[in-house]
């Protein structure tokens, strides 16, 4: 292969992205699904357009778990969740441009630990997890033998509240999604809950977090080549995976099972 | 998956990937989001396709176009009316997303040290194919320089504009892929034996 020179390369690349293997399966409520999501897009980006012009707004956030494709709870009871008080940066409302994304980034949203996220818990077979409807799609291919990884959607809504004296809507209620990814092993069941950066540790130590907040937050944290672990408190069975990425900043995090076949 | 319909592996438990319903939108209709509908209706197969050559595997392929079509959806009337090509628009979207959504990736796997999940999808698919096998060598810029000069058969010039770098990054870019191209190929067919 390697005395071949460079038009017949261009000429397979060419057959290549000709072939009929590339065409995937239109899913049957493909249309439905990115019209929604589109939907919820510009809903988001209207209530934050709303909010711009407060400088400091309080927060109000429930959280729960959806159950993929199954339970379709028409609200989020207020209380359900954990409840915060948070500061979004100030924005200058004339010049906030339209597609701001949400500022929910120092927000906690989602709680991952000690035993998990509400139902989905570490050690829970997969059988049940999927009765339970935890998660909302099929796994693209085994990670290794015996383990798979799967996807859980979380659901809160992220209620914006404007100081007494500010104009404009006294409360607009965002809704946000976040997601969980889900490592099962056949024989262990749930194994790992990898974070995104809407979640935080019950410490509140999450993907962002400075390196100097997570070793204030964890005296015990065992660090090494990019990593740190530390033990779980109140689930012994349990340890928190941090990814640092050598600038101080925590670039991914997982509640895991301390001892388990597959890899992280 | 929501937007492609998921083969999945017949030995495995699987949760059946049809309607997943975003708990948080009512049902509701209204015009623009009908010619939008029927904007990804007719666009789906094509955008598919084509993130499927992006991103090298169905999964990510999948995700990408959702994200992309529902960022578009969300400023439809905006994105027709300046850019009056929607479907352009969301191929050139799409290879951004791609290039972008690697770095993020990257930095997620670097610290978790999880495997690429498109190393291991469907080993069946493109199993036979040395040249599939070998993009996978390539970092995200450089399959995306590939992808639009012989999927969309854009010119350099019309591939810097689309990602938003220097035709020289262009040039040097597909000349790296390339030259990675033809290592592995080599290295594949002397795995097989029949260099």
């Amino acid at each position: 292969m390697n005395e071949r020179d460079e038009p017949d390369l261009d000429e397979e690349l060419r057959r290549l992205f000709a072939d009929e293997r590339l065409d995937l399966p239109v899913a049957r409520n493909a249309g439905a699904a990115v019209v929604a999501g589109a939907r919820r897009r510009r809903r988001n980006r209207v209530a934050l357009t709303a909010a711009g012009g407060v400088l400091a707004v309080v927060a109000v956030v429930s959280a729960g778990l959806t159950l993929g494709g199954i339970g379709r709870p028409s609200t989020v009871p207020a209380a359900a969740g954990p409840v915060l008080t948070m500061t979004v940066p100030p924005a200058t409302p004339t010049t906030a441009p339209a597609t701001a994304p949400l500022p929910l980034a120092d927000g906690v949203l989602f709680v991952l630990g000690p035993d998990g996220y509400d139902k989905l818990t570490l050690g829970l077979p997969l059988d049940k997890a999927i009765a339970a409807g935890l998660f909302y799609k099929a796994p693209a291919s085994p990670v290794s033998a015996g383990c798979l990884r799967y996807t859980t959607v979380l659901t809160g809504t992220y209620v914006v509240r404007t100081p007494p004296g500010a104009s404009g809507a006294a409360t607009s209620a965002v809704p946000v999604r976040g997601k969980l990814r889900v490592l099962v092993s056949l024989s262990e069941g749930v194994v790992e809950l990898n974070g995104d950066p809407l979640t935080r540790t019950p410490e509140g130590i999450g993907v962002g977090s400075p390196e100097e907040l997570l070793a204030q937050a964890y005296p015990q944290l065992d660090v090494s080549r990019g990593t740190a672990t530390v033990h779980v408190s109140g689930n012994p069975a349990a340890i928190y995976v941090f990814g640092l990425d050598g600038t101080g900043t925590v670039t991914s995090f997982s509640l895991r099972l301390a001892k388990s076949d597959c890899p992280g | 998956m929501v937007v492609a319909a998921m083969p999945t592996t017949a030995a495995l438990p699987a949760v059946a990937d049809t309607d997943w319903a975003d708990p948080t939108t009512p049902a509701r209709q209204d015009a623009p989001d009908e010619e939008f509908a029927e904007f990804v209706r007719a666009a789906l197969p094509g955008l598919l396709r084509y993130g499927h050559a992006l991103a090298g595997n169905p999964h990510d392929a999948a995700d990408l176009v959702q994200g992309v079509l529902e960022r578009i959806g969300a400023r439809w009337a905006t994105v027709v009316r300046r850019t009056g090509d929607p479907l352009a628009y969301a191929r050139r979207a799409m290879a951004n997303a791609h290039v972008s959504r690697w770095r993020r990736t990257r930095r997620e796997n670097l610290v978790a040290d999880l495997p690429e999940t498109s190393a291991v999808w469907q080993p069946d698919r493109f199993a036979d194919e040395p040249l599939w096998q070998a993009m996978r060598a390539l970092p995200p810029r450089q399959r995306a320089v590939i992808v639009l000069r012989y999927y969309e058969d854009l010119s350099e010039a019309e591939i810097a504009r689309t990602l938003g770098i220097a035709k020289g990054t262009v040039k040097s870019q597909a000349n790296k892929a390339m030259a990675t191209l033809r290592t592995r190929l080599g290295v594949l067919a002397e795995g097989r034996g029949d260099r």
